[in-house]
């Protein structure tokens, strides 16, 4: 009898104190999609690009058009302070469960992310999933108020955008919180960040007139990567770099090479499947990275009459583009060696990971042995397809 | 039950006396038809016939009272004898054209006859009389399945009448093995209750279980199976049903086959069958009617059951708690939904399920005359004016249709009931604490379904305990000719279903 009277009890306190828990409405809600920092005069700027889910979601022909989002910003001297300080200018408390995106300015890139980093790293709310990019010659505030026409949402264009780039442009790496952590981290190795910056002025691009024209006066681009040591960037690696940089960690997944093939024209090759294998190792001494790369590629586009049904032709595009591909590493290597002295690609962990005995020896030196470390590169590139003609139709073309 | 009368009391030499007698005792009812005819014998002799409109055959009176009329001539039986208990030998052997004849004495028996349509024949000047079985009342007949429905199979359902419900499943079972016992059951309705079993195959132990339960009953009247059901059923509280019930022959077929007893309850067309087991409420007659590989169908219930259970609930605690878990447009469309909604999303929801209930138990109870009013008034009202007005969102009347169409699709209809029940208390839960009180519900629900039997079966099996040659039959239904064995937790004596039998 008593227990079912605690029973109950238990079952009448279940359905009425139900106002007790943190149980936030859909309602109540600011769902933060992007978030930015700056860092301007010592003090942080953050910002926060707060959906509207009316406006994303509104019909056709709804009356008044809703803005999709609102970016607040604010100034405060630590992050945590910002965004609580955030709520005297937002109508609703912020929820970061969903950013896609952070956006780390220059400046505090250069000066050291940690703090930004903790935080995020250590709020419950926040899932470190997201991808961490760095504002370049712009503010990060800056580049999440820049309007696209396709996406409603600054911040998802940032994350689509970055997504789709990455599997179809080498040069192109997504990073996301956790990976940037692990880097950090982790032995050998050190973290890179992609770069976005604005195409064209800035002014335009974050005025609302910026979707509505067919041709835009401004637009972000993911451009270059950013090469940290430790929680402080560096430098960048240009594009070929950047592209020599994805073939070394092996994150390409297509990508295309041109080869001249005679004073103007070239033959595209594009890139279908690359696999990099890694192998480090220390020999008398001697730290020693041995970095193959096999990729496959098809013929995409000829504009020179080289005969392709000629298996000779095909060997010779297959040494071609084994030595640019080359050639990209090798610059990439080459400036992180001699000018950031960083080992954006971890071939320390490489070493540890083949050679952990090896690798106890030259740990604590690693940074004076990186810059002077001898990396072999192989190239094995195989042409399997022309596409759906054999020869260019270009050289049986009629002379003018 | 005959013990606790009182000496009955036994008839009288005159006619007329015990006619009067009996007219007082059933209270002058005007359904009680009693006749005096005068035989032309050698003597002559009154006869009285005493009989309850509607009960009889009408025809077969008629031919009773012609036999007795016309024939009487020719014998002799001698009249106005001194009152004792003579032989009427020859009236009974002669004159009563008839199936069933036996001899009664004393006015209960009498009672008991007449009241269950059997017509009494009275002789004046003899103490005792005859029962001649003329039992025949309005019938609906064997008529189509309504509630348990099928494509494929047999349509035939049961009726009220007892003896039509046991002959269409003796039809079914051409075996003398089928074994059949009554027993009457109710002080006042004194009802008919059948207990079916295949001797055999059935465990013996369940037999006598169900007969002593069914013994143990007392009580006044007994109108439905369900009486029965709920007086035998192991466990009172639960929402679960323990006992099967069905309205299908072939399903009661189906079910003493593998060893189970039906119990049939006169005047209801629902016959119930045990030990029940959690998966038979998801077993169709259809699944294994239509070909094995239709039998995945079967998952679809089973995920039904948990969309039903669960749908409402787990979107409350996904929306108020863990809105990280929701994909991020997803995310944004429910919330552009919830905007200007004035009742947080719980309140929400119960709204639109107890709407749901009312309509559902509006639509069962309504004359069908104004049966349209009822879909106009939920689809129209409730499903677009309501959003439309920004009382509840669209989600909420997605997710509570989708409820309500999951809850539909169990072949059973009494799993239904619990699922019904429990839905409320889960949505609480879930708006209480999100999915921890989910997930805490959910598991005190599996202790709880564990911890039931029926009639010495446990409820889960053979999921739990399980057995995996009796997987055969649960989530999916392999090929009929695989199925060599009957469920081995029904524990049957002969357990062995069929022998090699694929071409």
């Amino acid at each position: 009898m008593k227990r079912k009277g605690v029973f109950l009890l238990t079952l009448a306190l279940l359905v009425l104190l139900t106002g007790c828990w943190n149980r936030r409405e859909l309602n109540d809600l600011a769902i933060v999609m992007g978030t930015g920092i700056d860092k301007i005069d010592g003090e942080y700027v953050i910002s926060a690009q707060i959906v509207n889910p009316g406006g994303v979601a509104s019909k056709e022909g709804g009356g008044m058009i809703q803005s999709s989002v609102a970016t607040y910003s604010m100034r405060a001297s630590s992050i945590f302070e910002g965004i609580r300080k955030m709520t005297t200018v937002t109508p609703r408390r912020l929820y970061f469960s969903h950013i896609q995106v952070l956006v780390l300015g220059e400046q505090i890139a250069k000066e050291g992310a940690k703090e930004v980093l903790d935080l995020l790293f250590r709020d419950h709310e926040v899932r470190p999933d997201f991808y961490v990019i760095l504002a370049k010659d712009a503010t990060a505030l800056q580049i999440l108020s820049m309007i696209d026409p396709l996406e409603k949402i600054p911040a998802t264009k940032l994350y689509k955008s970055l997504e789709t780039a990455e599997s179809a442009w080498g040069s192109i790496v997504s990073i996301q919180l956790d990976e940037f952590i692990a880097d950090l981290l982790r032995d050998g190795i050190e973290p890179v960040l992609v770069g976005v910056n604005p195409k064209g002025k800035v002014q335009m691009g974050t005025s609302g007139s910026n979707s509505q024209k067919e041709s835009q006066s401004s637009l972000l681009r993911y451009h270059e990567i950013g090469v940290f040591k430790g929680d402080k960037l560096r430098g960048w690696f240009n594009e070929e770099e950047s592209i020599g940089f994805s073939y070394i960690t092996d994150r390409v997944d297509s990508t295309v090479e041109e080869i001249p093939c005679d004073k103007n024209n070239k033959i595209v090759i594009e890139i279908i499947r690359n696999k990099t294998t890694v192998n480090g190792k220390v020999e008398k001494g001697k730290p020693q990275v041995e970095v193959s790369i096999s990729a496959e590629g098809n013929v995409g586009e000829v504009a020179c009459s080289n005969d392709l049904s000629d298996p000779k032709t095909i060997y010779k595009l297959e040494a071609d583009v084994e030595k640019q591909i080359k050639g990209k590493i090798v610059s990439a290597i080459h400036k992180a060696q001699k000018q950031y002295r960083s080992d954006v690609f971890g071939f320390g962990q490489s070493i540890y990971k083949n050679d952990p005995k090896g690798w106890e020896k030259v740990k604590e030196d690693w940074d004076s042995q990186f810059p002077n470390l001898k990396v072999k590169i192989k190239t094995d590139v195989k042409i399997r397809r022309t596409g759906k003609v054999g020869n260019s139709f270009i050289p049986f073309m009629k002379k003018e | 039950m005959m013990d606790t009368k009182k000496q009955s009391a036994l008839f009288h030499c005159s006619l007329d006396e015990n006619l009067e007698k009996v007219k007082k005792e059933l209270g002058n009812s005007t359904d009680l038809v009693t006749r005096q005819v005068r035989l032309k014998a050698v003597d002559q002799i009154v006869v009285g016939i005493l009989y309850t409109e509607g009960l009889v055959d009408k025809n077969m009176i008629s031919s009773l009272m012609e036999s007795l009329m016309l024939h009487a001539k020719k014998a002799h039986i001698p009249a106005e004898a001194e009152c004792e208990e003579r032989s009427l030998i020859l009236m009974k052997d002669f004159l009563l054209t008839i199936g069933g004849v036996e001899e009664v004495y004393d006015f209960d028996h009498l009672y008991d006859a007449i009241l269950t349509g059997d017509t009494v024949i009275l002789v004046d000047g003899y103490s005792n009389g005859f029962i001649a079985n003329t039992k025949q009342w309005e019938d609906r007949g064997v008529q189509e399945t309504s509630v348990q429905t099928v494509v494929r199979g047999s349509r035939e359902a049961f009726s009220e009448n007892l003896r039509t419900n046991t002959a269409l499943v003796r039809r079914r079972i051409n075996n003398r093995n089928l074994w059949l016992e009554t027993v009457q059951i109710g002080d006042m309705t004194q009802t008919k209750v059948a207990m079916m079993y295949i001797k055999g195959v059935v465990q013996d132990s369940v037999v006598a279980e169900v007969k002593e339960r069914l013994g143990k009953i007392e009580i006044d009247g007994i109108l439905e199976s369900g009486n029965i059901e709920e007086m035998i059923q192991d466990h009172t509280f639960t929402p679960f049903p323990t006992i099967y019930n069905t309205e299908r022959p072939d399903s009661v077929a189906a079910g003493l086959l593998e060893g189970r007893v039906a119990i049939l309850v006169d005047g209801t067309p629902i016959v119930l069958l045990v030990p029940a087991v959690f998966v038979q409420f998801f077993q169709s007659p259809e699944d294994y009617y239509m070909r094995a590989d239709f039998g995945i169908l079967r998952i679809l219930r089973f995920i039904s059951f948990f969309i039903a259970l669960l749908g409402p609930s787990i979107y409350v605690a996904i929306t108020t708690f863990h809105q990280e878990m929701l994909q991020t447009n997803l995310l944004m469309s429910i919330a552009a939904q919830r905007e200007g909604v004035p009742f947080p999303a719980a309140v929400e929801a119960l709204l639109m399920e107890f709407t749901f209930e009312m309509l559902r138990e509006a639509g069962v109870r309504m004359p069908r005359a104004v049966g349209s009013a009822i879909s106009i008034v939920g689809a129209l009202v409730l499903g677009e004016a309501a959003v439309q007005a920004g009382l509840v969102s669209p989600a909420t009347v997605i997710v509570v249709s989708i409820t309500a169409i999951t809850s539909f699709v169990f072949p059973s209809f009494s799993m239904s009931i619990p699922i019904r029940l429990l839905r409320f208390g889960l949505i609480a839960l879930a708006a209480s604490f999100g999915f921890i009180g989910i997930f805490v519900g959910m598991i005190a629900l599996c202790i709880h379904l564990c911890t039931l039997r029926s009639f010495g079966v446990p409820y889960m099996a053979p999921l739990a305990p399980v057995n995996l040659s009796d997987q055969k039959d649960t989530l999916l239904r392999i090929p009929i000719w695989m199925m060599h064995t009957r469920p081995h937790f029904l524990r049957q004596k002969n357990s062995v279903r069929e022998r090699k039998s694929k071409i």
